[in-house]
């Protein structure tokens, strides 16, 4: 029998805050149980330590691949500015350990699968990269996964966030590390600050893409109100396929069943084309509305038309007004030398980017402290397994059992502010999850349709009605 | 030429290919498969192009103005609403090539009785011509729109110089004519009535329309500046003897037939000076066309692309119109000034500006012209490694298909034909508007109807179209032969998402020689942007006088042009045609080989269907569709099916063009360097801007930079062309070029630089080499 609970105890339990709390970037660390790290300026941070032994001055080379073209480069450009914008920062120290500049070469991932699993070959096999890094696409990570693992080829991916990577594809990595949250974590947060935002909400409306994205989102959005909010029910259902353009018929059916809430999962350009179309049918007026991923692009892309005050998903891992200025100096720094180097705001596919490098970065110094001299890749993973990095959006965490990055989950809600000419997060209102509370913990049976579906279901008590 | 020979349409990733037999998928649907679990939320291929709808509306400038300024407008095509003043601050421009400027003397009068008097006259008149807004004097045919600009350059200062040394002659003013208002407003006060004495006429002349047929958008040369100085001087020529000069000169030039680019060079400079040198017509200038599009942060553009020479009403700007406030999709809102006048139908409609822009959307050419160059560029079909083969005489297999001048037919050509050019070509189908598979049965109808319509011969009926005839001369000439060799899967990945493409490889047999070869693509490329079943309701349509194709026999034969949608009673024959021909399962005569009685039903029923439910015939595999029209407006929505191979994106690289620079030239024994900067782009929030730098070492592993390509005229002494060509070879960050073995002396160099194929206005950099007589 499922155990209940009050809900207001449940969130507690969950470690959730809200608003512009400094110790949310340190909930991951109390999680986890592991040390806190002192937050310290980011120039001391980043500084390069007294090196040990011999280091060779020869380039360090990493191949970055993301989408430079298509529709995905609204999230690969900022990947590649992320990463560039560490290379440089760290070259301008002298390189790894002060001596081994990063050299990049970088990919298109809008080849396509196979292309990109030559190419990672290619990188490996012909330009002797010693890193492979970037990759957005969640269809990409299950293919070049294993390769990396063949290759013996050190892999930090920046996304590709399916739960499938490691539940199922590689169960037991060894070379690849992945650094955002896996994707079942939009469907629980969303969830989450659903329940903590309107309780109340009882008929609940749902239009997500017709493709897996949107089936996570929404049994993961489900079976978290199945536990949270007993009694709410699915009132209405759309699944628009993909190249939807006109999405009326959804709105409508969806105004005409009277939900208390619509849920969605449409992201980018059709988010965008979705949201305007429902702004003529007063869609927001006549219910709340919750998104896992409406912000979950490149700051600039929402206008200052969209509707304020709705839980607007950032795939939940960052955003970068958060950590709020002043508080957390890793942000701070970031988005000031990311807006200086290429005047525009980071996402968090840059924030990614840029932190995979800083955390290389401390690996190799701390493995280089160890033994001295050039670090072997088992020295450095042995370094990134279990490091808890402090980066922009906070401490992430790197299981050392299945190499998946561990960060806060992170949503929040829309408002117009008038130094942006975009609508942003209000700073105010973030709220954020430690990521272990709603994942499914090391050693939890493989299960479908994710092993945090499971997981929640067996486990997570049932708030009393 | 830039429609690259190893490599695919550059968006189309390489792909697994699998061959298979023909029949079994003539009938196969491009399949999109979606697997659980893998995905995220970042698919990144999204087919079609940018803007979810095209809404295209008749505006005054005046209006269009205010609109673009308020935001609620995103471009305006074929005018300036500016009236070429300042631009508002949210409003940027495109620029390109206008109506061309020329003098023509009068026969008649005693200017006009010598080619001295002649020049003199029209020298003079270009020098005392006014002004007018986005006028640019310029006494040569060859204008900085076009890519040989590079090749004439000293020849252009040369007659600058020679007009610099013009005089007013005191006591004999000019008394001129003037056809067209911008020419009325150069002469200004010279102006003088039809009926009284006159020296000179001055006469503004449109560069012409894009011969657009169906899926082809040839010639080939369509944009070089040699063809158009033909285009424009040629009819002029009264000599028969210089006429004639002039036409082989050109011939040669469009047969590709001087193997060396030198030769090319000096063919080009001597047509030219041959159209120049009887001062019939002389070009003074040009008006450069500058098109308005909003740029505020929120609601404006993003990303452009134009066409130097057709500015925004091309197929380029359709494909690239990004909008600020949209990662993809969004409603894009255009002014034209004048209405959709011309008939829309694909075989000789859409000619007029709105329709021309109307068609960029709605039907897909095999290729598209590159925007800012002269070449082609892969839009629907794809060149696989070797895909062109030049040789005197290439043995045609028998069982290659010809369609037969005035019936169509398709006849195996037989044994002993032999070919100048073997083109083969990956045809990437994709689905009709009417939801109907295209298959070679299209590719081989586009021929058949070509030939039909187009060609006279012995066994031909009553069927001809003078339209059909003069747009389509030129691939039905060169064309012996295709055959459908095989039809190819593609499966392309992405994300949990597959999607399946059908891509027959086809052979194109070419009766032309060889020049540059990958230009023999745009020939006769096995394509059709309509179904066979539409191509066939058409021809019975024209064959019952419902209509004719072109406006040319449309007032031949005293009959309606041939409207596929605003015609109410075209469409009400056109409906009970399709019913007739549909209930028999009607097969082409030429198609029998092509298509069985199951799959004509079927088409025929889709075609029907799509009729009855949007209510025209406008049916075509293009990235958009016909939506709805009114008098004043016409709404096209994207065609986002999955079987349409290319993506929002694709043509990307030409929405900010990047130019190169020339910084240093330093001439040495055996070659040129030169020190080169170049252009990057940088983008940020909605926005983007170029960076002006030189041009990077080459570093000794990783990325390349992109390296500019470098082009140049040896001139001799005698102003003979003594070498030309092109270069990318750099060293230590310069660029290389080397002449090659020339004869001892002095030679003037042209040399420019360009980026992604950058060729609109570069900077040319004319310096002096000296080579020294061999020890």
């Amino acid at each position: 029998m499922t155990p209940e609970v009050n809900r207001r105890d449940f969130l507690a339990q969950l470690g959730i805050t809200v608003g512009t709390a400094a110790a949310g970037v340190s909930a991951t660390a109390a999680a986890v149980g592991a040390i806190p790290v002192p937050l310290l300026g980011a120039r001391a941070a980043h500084a390069q330590g007294t090196v040990k032994g011999n280091v060779p001055d020869t380039p360090y080379k990493i191949g970055h691949m993301t989408f430079f073209t298509g529709a995905g480069a609204v999230l690969g450009e900022p990947s590649y500015k992320g990463h560039i914008l560490a290379a440089e920062e760290i070259n301008a120290t002298g390189g790894l350990l002060g001596k081994r500049k990063i050299e990049t070469l970088k990919a298109d991932e809008n080849a396509g699968t196979d292309a990109n699993v030559k190419e990672m070959r290619r990188m490996k096999l012909s330009e002797k990269v010693d890193l492979f890094t970037g990759v957005i696409s969640s269809g990409n990570t299950p293919a070049l996964g294993p390769v990396a693992e063949e290759l013996k080829l050190l892999t930090i991916f920046v996304d590709g966030c399916t739960d499938f990577l490691f539940d199922k594809a590689v169960p037991n990595p060894h070379y690849i590390f992945r650094i955002t949250n896996m994707q079942s974590a939009d469907g629980v947060t969303c969830a989450i600050a659903t329940a903590m935002t309107w309780p109340k909400v009882k008929r609940i409306a749902h239009i997500h893409p017709d493709y897996s994205y949107g089936r996570n989102a929404f049994d993961h959005f489900n079976i978290v109100m199945k536990k949270m909010v007993p009694g709410a029910e699915v009132i209405s259902e759309g699944w628009p396929k993909l190249g939807t353009t006109d999405f009326t018929s959804h709105i409508t059916k969806t105004i005409a069943a009277k939900p208390d809430l619509l849920v969605s999962s449409v992201w980018g350009g059709d988010y965008v084309a979705m949201y305007k179309q429902a702004l003529r049918y007063d869609l927001f007026k006549k219910m709340k509305f919750a998104s896992t991923i409406a912000f979950g692009v490149a700051p600039h892309a929402i206008g200052k038309d969209h509707p304020e005050g709705v839980i607007a998903g950032v795939h939940s891992n960052y955003y970068f007004n958060y950590p709020p200025n002043g508080r957390w100096p890793y942000n701070d720094t970031f988005v000031k030398k990311y807006y200086e180097r290429w005047k525009e705001y980071p996402n968090f596919q840059s924030e990614g980017a840029y932190s995979t490098l800083y955390m290389l970065k401390t690996a190799v110094e701390r493995a280089n402290k160890l033994a001295g001299g050039w670090p072997d890749d088992d020295a450095i993973i042995g370094q990134l397994e279990g490091l808890m990095h402090p980066g922009p959006a906070g401490y992430l965490y790197i299981r050392p059992d299945n190499h998946q990055g561990y960060k806060d989950a992170m949503t929040g809600f829309s408002i117009n502010h008038p130094d942006y000419p975009f609508q942003i997060l209000d700073p105010n209102r973030i709220i954020t999850i430690p990521i272990r509370n709603i994942t499914a913990p090391p050693g939890w049976p493989k299960g479908e349709p994710t092993s945090t579906y499971t997981w929640i279901d067996k486990t997570w008590p049932q708030v009393k009605v | 030429m830039p429609v690259p020979a190893a490599s695919p349409v550059p968006p189309l990733p390489p792909m697994r290919s699998v061959s298979r037999r023909l029949s079994p998928l003539l009938g196969a649907l491009a399949l999109l498969v979606s697997a659980p679990v893998e995905g995220g939320h970042e698919l990144p291929f999204y087919p079609s192009f940018y803007p979810q709808e095209i809404r295209i509306e008749t505006l005054e400038p005046t209006p269009a103005a205010a609109q673009l300024r308020s935001g609620t407008l995103h471009a305006y095509l074929g005018a300036d609403p500016f009236g070429g003043g300042r631009l508002p601050a949210n409003v940027n421009a495109v620029e390109s090539l206008g109506a061309s400027v020329v003098v023509s003397v009068n026969p008649a009068a005693p200017a006009g009785r010598t080619r001295e008097t002649r020049c003199e006259t029209a020298n003079r008149t270009a020098r005392a011509l006014g002004a007018a807004p986005g006028f640019v004097a310029h006494p040569y045919p060859i204008t900085p729109f076009h890519r040989d600009f590079l090749e004439h350059f000293d020849l252009i200062q040369a007659r600058r110089v020679e007009l610099t040394g013009v005089k007013e002659l005191p006591g004999a003013p000019l008394r001129l004519r003037a056809k067209g208002a911008l020419a009325r407003r150069l002469v200004g006060a010279r102006l003088v009535g039809e009926a009284g004495p006159w020296d000179a006429l001055v006469e503004e002349i449109d560069p012409g329309e894009t011969p657009a047929w169906n899926g082809w958008l040839a010639p080939p040369w369509l944009k070089s500046g040699w063809a158009h100085a033909h285009r424009l001087l040629a009819p002029a020529l009264t000599d028969p003897a210089a006429r004639k000069e002039a036409d082989l000169l050109f011939q040669r030039l469009a047969s590709g037939a001087p193997a060396e680019r030198a030769e090319a060079v000096e063919a080009g400079r001597r047509l030219v000076a041959r159209l120049l040198a009887e001062c019939e017509r002389v070009p003074v200038g040009y008006a450069v066309r500058r098109e308005a599009y909003g740029t505020e942060f929120s609601r404006g553009i993003e990303n452009v692309a134009h066409d130097s020479q057709a500015g925004l009403a091309s197929p380029i700007f359709v494909r690239t119109a990004k909008l600020k406030d949209f990662p993809w999709n969004g409603w894009l809102r255009v002014g034209l000034p004048g209405r959709a006048q011309a008939a829309w139908n694909p075989l000789g409609g859409f000619t007029d500006p709105a329709g021309r822009f109307l068609w960029a959307a709605l039907g897909d050419p095999a290729l598209l012209p590159a925007p800012a160059s002269e070449g082609w560029i892969g839009n629907r079909v794809t060149l696989p490694p070797g895909a062109v083969e030049t040789a005197a005489a290439i043995p045609v297999p028998e069982d290659t298909l010809a369609p037969e001048a005035g019936t169509g037919l398709l006849r195996e050509v037989g044994r002993g034909r032999t070919a100048r050019t073997r083109v083969t070509y990956r045809v990437w189908t994709s689905a009709f508007h009417d939801n109907s598979r295209m298959t070679p049965a299209d590719i081989a109808y586009a021929y058949s109807v070509a030939a039909r319509w187009g060609g006279r011969g012995p066994g031909a009926g009553g069927d001809h179209d003078a339209g059909v005839e003069a747009a389509t001369a030129f691939a039905r000439g060169e064309l012996i032969g295709f055959r459908v060799l095989r039809v190819e899967t593609e499966v392309r990945k992405y994300s949990d998402v597959t999607f399946t493409y059908i891509v027959p490889v086809v052979e194109v047999y070419l009766a032309t020689a060889a020049g540059d070869g990958e230009a023999l693509a745009a020939h006769a490329p096995p394509w059709s942007a309509a179904p066979w079943p539409l191509l066939a309701l058409m021809e019975e349509a024209a064959r019952r006088g419902v209509g004719a194709f072109s406006a040319e026999e449309a007032r031949r034969r005293g009959i309606r042009w041939l409207d596929l949608a605003r015609d109410p009673r075209a469409r009400a024959q056109l409906d009970a045609i399709a019913a007739e021909l549909g209930g028999q399962g009607y097969i082409p005569p030429a198609l029998k080989r092509f298509v069985n009685a199951d799959e004509a039903q079927t088409r025929w029923a889709s075609l029907r269907a799509f009729a009855q439910k949007r209510g025209h015939f406008v049916v075509t595999n293009g990235p958009y569709q016909l939506d709805k029209w009114t008098e004043t407006a016409v709404v096209l929505s994207v065609f986002r099916d999955f079987t349409y191979p290319l993506g929002v994106g694709s043509f990307d690289r030409f929405a900010l063009p990047r130019r190169a620079y020339a910084t240093r030239v330093t001439a040495l024994a055996d070659r040129l360097e030169i020190g080169a900067d170049v252009e990057r782009v940088e983008k940020f929030l909605r926005d983007s801007r170029l960076v002006r730098e030189p041009l990077a070492p080459l570093p000794t592993s990783g990325d390349r930079p992109e390296i500019p390509v470098c082009r140049y005229v040896v001139i001799g002494a005698g102003g003979e062309v003594a070498a030309a060509g092109s270069t990318t070879e750099v060293v230590q960050s310069r660029l290389v070029i080397r002449p090659g073995r020339l004869k001892p002396g002095v030679y003037t160099v042209l040399l420019g630089l360009a980026l992604g194929d950058n060729w609109v206005n570069p900077e040319v950099t004319v310096t002096k080499y000296r080579v020294d007589p061999g020890p």
